[in-house]
């Protein structure tokens, strides 16, 4: 039997905006397959950056070093799927629940054919393996933060992804929705999906991702939470000085 | 009032042509937040008219519609590429982009003997439509008396609407999630030319009939009256194009009517008064909804 091809592999990646500056720096590192794993890092270490550069998304982005599964992007596109920060997206856009989840549907349906009945029974499918099956006709606006990252979490897997990438799912959700988007995740894990996600809070990495990589800028550490979140990386990477006891001579 | 074979039904045929040619794409800019876009292409197309008229030492409409796609073409891709160059946010470019060009277009004007070029103010900014004539020619076929302006009016609301019939999914989706429309390979960098390509062309051939005020009037209103009461893309644009149309012919009545209810000799210009009644319904659509 062979071994799952590795989601993404990232090999001495850079990537950078218009003004020749580099965000990311000379990045490393490889994601296991059906894992959840945190990019956790300071604020502006370029954690976005990164994800958005790995997908080709930036102009100033070197994608060859990129192989998502073994290949450049191109060739598997439809099995990579990204989520934006929250508010890259107009929530008051005048689509339905059931519009949104066929979205994922679109590369497949192609150019010039419209969402038929047999492609929106597809979307009602994604919808229901996230819980929101019964909110399919409601205006994407009227549904709650928690609610609407469901949503497209569901036009992820309408779409066939086997990588998610997420970028601060869990922001300005209360606690009972990021448990529940958490379980939905987990659930798309054991499906054979592999997430990745940027986030935030240090406090409940453990909670939800199974590896992190801790990044600013490059990559500080990566592998399970406990050897990547040690104390000596953190201080490195949020430049806190080094750990107490190894600051008392 | 009683509605005239050869001077109101070429006005309002014309009129609802470039509303469906403005108005349907306009949609899309509404939704993408680049309204101002409509406004930038309007403005930049000042030194096209004035490079058009150089280069062919005519006024034909050939060398002017040329000259003002490629201007508006060009004020986009500029806009484009300081976007990404400056990483300013999305509007900044554009106004320097425009302005630019249109003080690009007056120094033209000015400087390179083409004054004489007669680019009327009020013709530019209220445009023409009260002087496009249904005159039937003997012996001829009907169509002969069509005024140039509506086979040209025509073509840009037919190519809008088959455009936006065409690759309504996918601008949906660039308008709602760009990275995603990106990422998924459903919105190439050639569908977005090819929308601002054809939003250029829609204004271009708008501009004559109805001028920059009404241009930019039907590119943003009738969309942004809409968007409170859509469900969908589609309906947003349904709901967009029959209120403007409604509206459009409510003004042009005004403006018609009014002179004649107050005494007063003199005409309302039409172009004036439907961009008035448009940006009037505006707030007084997002109200109704509020009220809803």
């Amino acid at each position: 039997m062979s071994a799952k091809p590795c989601p993404l592999d990232i090999q001495n990646f850079s990537a950078g905006y218009g003004n020749g500056e580099l965000v990311v720096r000379d990045a490393s590192f490889r994601l296991r397959a059906g894992a959840m794993t945190a990019l956790v890092g300071p604020n502006g270490a370029g954690k976005s950056t990164l994800l958005k550069g790995a997908l080709g998304l930036l102009t100033h982005a070197d994608t060859a070093c990129v192989r998502f599964f073994g290949r450049p992007l191109e060739e598997v596109r439809a099995r990579v799927a990204y989520l934006p920060q929250r508010a890259e997206i107009d929530w008051t856009f005048p689509a339905s629940a059931l519009d949104v989840a066929a979205m994922g549907l679109y590369r497949k349906i192609g150019f010039f054919h419209r969402v038929t009945g047999r492609w929106k029974a597809e979307a009602r499918k994604a919808l229901a393996l996230v819980g929101m099956e019964s909110l399919e006709n409601m205006p994407i606006g009227e549904l709650s933060g928690g609610q609407q990252q469901r949503v497209l979490l569901a036009r992820s897997l309408a779409q066939g992804a086997d990588l998610l990438m997420l970028d601060e799912p869990f922001v300005n959700v209360d606690f009972a929705t990021e448990e529940r988007l958490g379980a939905v995740l987990r659930e798309a894990c054991q499906r054979g999906m592999s997430v990745f996600a940027v986030h935030h809070d240090l406090g409940d990495v453990r909670r939800y991702f199974d590896e992190a990589v801790l990044f600013d800028g490059t990559v500080v550490a990566h592998g399970a939470i406990d050897v990547a979140l040690a104390d000596a990386n953190l201080h490195e990477a949020f430049r806190l000085g080094p750990p107490p006891e190894e600051a008392i001579p | 009032m009683t509605i005239s074979l050869a001077v109101d039904v070429p006005a309002l045929i014309a009129l609802l042509c470039a509303l469906v040619a403005c108005g349907t794409l306009g949609n899309f800019l509404v939704l993408r937040k680049e309204a101002m876009t409509g406004d930038a292409i309007a403005h930049s197309v000042l030194p096209g008219l004035v490079a058009g008229f150089l280069v062919t030492g005519t006024r034909s409409i050939s060398a002017m519609f040329i000259g003002a796609a490629c201007a508006g073409i060009a004020s986009i891709l500029l806009s484009g590429w300081a976007r990404r160059a400056t990483r300013l946010e999305p509007g900044a470019p554009l106004g320097i982009v425009f302005t630019g060009l249109f003080a690009l277009g007056v120094v033209l004007l000015e400087t390179q003997g083409a004054r004489q070029v007669d680019l009327d103010p009020e013709c530019v900014l209220f445009g023409s439509l009260e002087t496009l004539f249904y005159v039937p020619v003997l012996d001829a076929p009907w169509y002969t008396g069509v005024p140039r302006a509506i086979w040209t009016l025509g073509a840009a609301a037919a190519l809008a609407l088959m455009f936006a019939l065409l690759f309504l999914k996918e601008l949906s989706l660039l308008a709602f999630d760009p990275s995603a429309a990106r990422h998924l390979g459903v919105a190439p960098r050639w569908l977005e030319r090819a929308f601002l390509v054809i939003v250029s062309a829609s204004i271009v051939a708008s501009f004559e009939a109805v001028g920059s005020v009404l241009v930019i009037g039907i590119l943003a209103c009738p969309a942004l009256l809409a968007a409170p009461h859509a469900k969908s893309v589609k309906g947003q644009i349904i709901i967009s194009l029959a209120a403007g149309a409604l509206l459009s012919v409510l003004g042009y009545s005004i403006a018609a009517l009014a002179p004649q209810l107050f005494g007063t000799p003199t005409a309302l210009n039409s172009a004036g008064m439907i961009a008035v009644v448009l940006a009037i319904a505006v707030p007084l659509s997002h109200a109704l909804r509020r009220r809803a």
